[in-house]
């Protein structure tokens, strides 16, 4: 990629990433760091896949790191420190706190699914597990999700 | 769960920061420096192993050339081993001190 393909992919993948890794990392300035990081390990590896697959290549980096700062055990905070987006409506707000109570593989395997709209090989991949895997992870973060939002209803 | 994904769907679309355009610069800045690193450490590494070759060669051609010089100069077998011997230590020597 040249400069000005890279600022073109930067601005419309790095907000996707910032709400995925500040939902996973439970805080925006970690997120930030960690999108620049993925950006910077993209360019790095040199990589010359197809252009469609680039924003799941860039969600496994950034999913790699911060499966890094897991194993450091610095994503494991609440998701206080995340700026809800504004305008929220109370269901969104029910959704991201309860969100916040899964653990941060559960959070990566419904965001990828439901807001990135990926499918079970997809998700897969980026988290680097098998299909089975998804589909157990998925299963047990829905059953627990929906039973976080019905006890704050 | 259709609950779940409706949700989902709802959430407002992630959009662009106004200082994301300037970050990705300086993310291509920085990444082409590290490349020009990489580069610069791959060609020490290169000089490296030819400097290592060249020592190599330098004194396996004196191992040849001792001993042949003193085989033509008529010495004794001994002499000229002797003479291997020593070419070869201090040819060594001064090259890993050189190093």
């Amino acid at each position: 990629v040249n400069e000005k393909e890279f600022e073109a992919l930067y601005r419309a993948l790095a907000p996707r990433l910032r709400r995925y890794l500040a939902r996973l990392c439970g805080s925006d300035n970690q997120a930030e760091e960690l999108v620049q990081e993925s950006f910077f390990r993209f360019l790095r590896a040199r990589w010359e896949g197809a252009d469609e697959e680039r924003p799941k290549y860039l969600f496994t980096i950034a999913t790699n790191l911060a499966r890094n700062r897991w194993a450091r055990r610095r994503c494991e905070e609440p998701l206080e420190s995340v700026t809800a987006p504004a305008q929220d409506p109370v269901a969104h707000l029910d959704l991201l706190a309860a969100l916040g109570k899964l653990s941060p593989r559960e959070r990566a395997v419904v965001w990828l699914a439901y807001a990135e709209g990926y499918d079970h090989r997809e998700v897969a991949q980026v988290l680097g597990v098998g299909r089975a895997s998804v589909r157990v992870l998925l299963f047990r973060a829905k059953r627990k999700l929906a039973r976080l939002l019905e006890k704050e209803r | 769960m259709s609950d779940l994904q409706g949700v989902f769907a709802s959430l407002p679309p992630a959009s662009s920061g106004p200082d994301d355009t300037a970050v990705a610069h300086r993310i291509w800045l920085r990444a082409h420096i590290a490349a020009i690193g990489d580069e610069q450490a791959a060609r020490a590494r290169t000089l490296q192993r030819l400097r290592v070759l060249h020592d190599v060669l330098t004194v396996a051609a004196l191992d040849v050339i001792a001993p042949a010089a003193a085989a033509a100069a008529g010495a004794r077998f001994v002499v000229a081993l002797a003479a291997a011997v020593v070419t070869h230590t201090i040819a060594s020597l001064a090259l890993l001190r050189a190093q």
